[in-house]
């Protein structure tokens, strides 16, 4: 079961405003699997979730399922097979409802009968580490964490195929973090529930990531499984993006800035291809570089 | 909260109940409750003093009388008290009726957007812009001199307020993270609309309904003064002014004097009500 | 030669719940001193209160601070103001937004100024503000000084801050998670100038932050502080590889997790 963005493009505005947040990406995710999407602000990851969660429409490009080879279904995802954790767990959560309610709430759209869908709940709950005395609170009675916790209950009790994680650890405390992933990572052991990760630290995705796509501005510099990418990366941003995070060890010589060359209004200017020659041949986009890992030519 | 014993009325007890904390407010809840009590139990009691002609007119405030009597001989103290029921009452309604119906077509306004919006603003815009009395006035000009014209016409005065308020709330509230968790649930706009985006933005609406309820107190006795709200002989406040605003020149000022007073204080107290509650809520 | 000495600092909220317990630390003069925590350890409470720019109803209960040899607080109160500055976590929200950056510079200027009949017109203090800029690694001086801070990107008004910050000549410079909120990218070009500048001016710095990697990379001694205590107060090496304190293991085994690569971090995991 595969969810696919198909040359998704998203624009804004009109005319000479145009702003392109999304062009041209296309990426898929796969039961049993997670995708890790990082890139910083303005990259258009977080525009990338939320058309594959359908609360966005593309403005050109589509989003099919897949099963084997078969497309299955087209456009906007139904039957919650797609649902999210947010980056804020406690703001995830409706202010003026007790925290059952909203776990419950997928389930009663879907039209599960009372008693199974408690049960469901209470088993989830469990799962997650909780005490299912939490679920008569308000979320504002609970930890950042307990919120994350409750949001991914909640994402998980309806059974989707694909989970969308936008920052699903960005507003936690660094204690609690490696928790919550780990936590996702049995969860999809157990499920096989597949995961599109959004993140703008490409440190956090070592635990759950199999594949990873960088994007900058907009579109995909770089794609491959995670080995290949964190360990290979063969466009200067992702390489960029990768030292410039700051090691957890004073041993280590850190040296985090990699100047990229840019143009005039900032915009990244590579001069050189990754495969020399290939845009030649084939024009700017993204190039196979090994078997299944690409990277883009120019910007 | 704690169930309050009725007997024991001393306000401090009850303040400390139900947590009210601030003094001038104990003091504004103490009022309106002493102001509801005697409207409902002296009418009852005493009758609404309409029928006493057979006092002397013009009598100043005294213990027999102790607001007074008015030109035909009518106890001033019974008449406001009877009127005290209609105005408070009047208040109350207003104000739930522009609550309930300003916060949902402001949440509605605000989910469907475009077209629905447009002519929802469009529509509190040319409303907006008649202050109210003028407004109550054009309405009971054109329906009829009737105390629930009247009412309408102050509900139509505030609605749009509540409907601009309620509408910026809800935009707000929509763009929270538990709205598109919502939607990805399964629920319809209209769910959304109503379970999650109206309960979330219902707050600041609630609190400037008890400040309508205190304006639609000033509103109507200000159409009754003008006569085309309650018509006489019934009591209403503001309608007892007018009648007493003759006997003014001749030097006997309690007949308008004592409404203008109730005004003061009920209008006065829904106010600070409302900003205890508007404190309450930051 | 210490140049910034604090001991049992105190801070309480004006009920009396207390948020920084007998708070102890020193710094060195060119020396990055990290304050490392979560949310609600007291550290940025500790960094404020060093400047006296706690929140109303938050105090100094007890506690002496010497900065230059100078006591500047003890007895919970104030005695004169300490030669240091600060910069803040999100620069653009810091900024006056009504204002352009130009204008801000020069009214910073003109301030510190005061007193002194140094005789620099508008002008100097322009040209002052552009070499200012140009030190912290702005390339277009000019295009920033007219623009207003909403116009200009988070790292862009980081490095006017840290301008800003330096300006006045401190001996010691505070930086509440100055880099929290950056792209990374972006990130390490502030730390980066945060280095230079340290190098160049010998100042000290208090660096507070709850990122173990920008801790491991900035700073020559670290204070892990949880719940409002110092558990550990350290040298750098020392905290992330023979740590003492049980609170500072678990912080570290939840950095470690996120490493890219498998290598690094063996030492921290050994304990």
């Amino acid at each position: 079961m595969e969810l696919a963005l198909n040359d998704i493009e998203v624009v804004y505005g009109r005319r000479r405003r145009r702003n392109h947040a999304v062009r041209g990406v296309s990426i898929s995710v796969r039961r049993g699997e997670t995708l890790a999407v990082v890139g910083e602000s303005g990259s258009g990851k977080t525009t990338i979730a939320k058309v594959a969660a359908g609360l966005q429409k593309a403005t050109a490009g589509t989003l099919t399922w897949h099963r084997g080879d078969a497309v299955e279904a087209n456009g906007r995802p139904s039957g919650q097979r797609v649902q999210m954790v947010f980056q804020h767990p406690v703001q995830s959560l409706d202010p003026t409802w007790r925290i059952r309610k909203s776990v419950l709430e997928p389930l009663r759209h879907q039209g599960v009968p009372h008693e199974e869908a408690n049960r469901r709940v209470r088993e989830l709950i469990a799962e997650v580490g909780l005490d299912p005395e939490v679920l008569d609170r308000y979320p504002r009675e609970v930890s950042g964490g307990q919120a994350q916790r409750v949001a991914v209950a909640r994402a998980l009790v309806s059974r989707p195929e694909i989970v969308i994680l936008d920052e699903p650890t960005a507003s936690l405390d660094q204690t609690v973090r490696g928790r919550i992933l780990t936590l996702l990572a049995e969860l999809q052991q157990h499920t096989g529930v597949g995961y599109l990760m959004i993140t703008h630290d490409i440190s956090s995705v070592r635990r759950l990531a199999t594949r990873i796509a960088v994007m900058y501005r907009g579109v995909i510099v770089e794609s491959g499984p995670r080995a290949a990418v964190l360990e290979d990366p063969r466009h200067p941003y992702t390489r960029a993006l990768i030292a410039a995070v700051p090691v957890a060890d004073p041993r280590i010589a850190w040296d985090g800035v990699i100047e990229l060359p840019r143009n005039p209004d900032g915009t990244l200017a590579i001069p050189s291809c990754p495969v020399p020659g290939e845009c030649r041949e084939h024009g700017p986009g993204l190039h196979e570089i090994d078997p299944d890992h690409l990277a883009a030519c120019s910007s | 909260m704690a169930a309050v014993n009725t007997t024991t009325m001393l306000r401090g007890n009850v303040a400390a109940r139900l947590r009210i904390g601030n003094p001038v407010a104990v003091f504004a809840f103490g009022l309106l409750g002493v102001i509801l009590a005697l409207g409902i139990v002296v009418p009852w009691v005493a009758g609404s003093g309409d029928v006493a002609q057979q006092n002397p007119s013009l009598l100043g405030p005294s213990l027999d009388h102790p607001f007074g009597t008015d030109r035909y001989g009518r106890d001033v103290f019974l008449r406001c008290m009877a009127a005290a029921r209609i105005d408070i009452a009047l208040a109350l309604s207003v104000a739930v009726a522009v609550l309930l119906i300003g916060s949902v077509i402001g949440v509605l306004s605000a989910t469907f957007g475009r077209a629905v919006d447009a002519v929802v603003m469009r529509a509190t815009d040319i409303l907006l812009a008649f202050p109210g009395v003028v407004l109550a006035l054009i309405i009971t000009a054109s329906l009829g001199k009737n105390p629930w014209y009247a009412a309408i016409a102050v509900v139509l005065a505030f609605v749009p307020l509540l409907v601009r308020l309620s509408r910026s709330k809800a935009l707000e509230v929509r763009a929270a993270d538990y709205i598109a968790a919502a939607r990805l649930s399964g629920a319809s706009t209209w769910q959304v609309a109503l379970q999650h985006v109206l309960p979330n933005s219902f707050k600041y609406p609630f609190v400037q309904s008890t400040l309508v309820a205190s304006w639609a107190i000033l509103d109507f006795a200000a159409l009754s003064f003008l006569g085309v709200g309650v018509q006489p002989p019934d009591a209403e406040w503001g309608a007892m002014i007018a009648e007493g605003v003759g006997d003014n020149l001749l030097g006997n000022w309690w007949p308008s004097f004592f409404p203008g007073l109730m005004i003061l204080l009920t209008a006065g107290s829904f106010q600070v009500i409302g900003d205890w509650l508007d404190r309450r809520l930051r | 030669m210490t140049l910034l000495s604090v001991e049992g600092l105190c801070i309480e909220t004006a009920a009396g719940v207390p948020l920084v317990r007998d708070l102890s630390l020193e710094v060195m003069p060119g020396e990055v001193v990290g304050i490392v925590g979560e949310s609600g350890s007291g550290k940025t409470m500790t960094a404020l209160s060093l400047l006296g720019l706690l929140p109303d109803g938050v105090r100094v209960s007890d506690g002496e601070a010497t900065l230059d040899g100078h006591t500047f607080l003890s007895d919970a109160s104030f005695r004169g103001r300490p030669n240091a500055t600060m910069i803040f976590q999100n620069p653009t929200a810091a900024l006056n937004p009504t204002m352009r950056i130009g204008a801000q510079l020069v009214r910073l200027l003109r301030f510190l100024e005061r007193g002194v009949e140094t005789g620099t017109g508008r002008r100097g203090r322009r040209s002052q503000a552009i070499d200012l800029l140009g030190s912290v690694g702005i390339n277009d001086p000019q295009m920033v000084l007219g623009r207003y801070p909403h116009q200009l990107s988070g790292g862009m008004n980081q490095r006017v801050m840290i301008a800003m910050a330096i300006a006045a000549r401190p001996s010691l410079l505070i930086a509440d998670e100055p880099t929290t909120g950056l792209d990374v990218t972006v990130q390490a070009q502030i730390l980066e100038l945060i280095r230079a500048t340290v190098a160049e001016h010998g100042i000290g710095v208090v660096f507070v932050s709850h990122d173990m990697g920008v801790i491991a990379q900035m700073c020559q001694r670290v204070a892990v502080m949880y719940d409002g205590e110092v558990r550990e107060f350290a040298g750098v090496d020392d905290v992330f590889h023979r740590p003492r304190d049980g609170y500072t293991r678990e912080l570290l085994s939840s950095a470690s997790e996120q490493l890219l690569t498998e290598e690094v971090g063996g030492g921290a995991r050994a304990e």
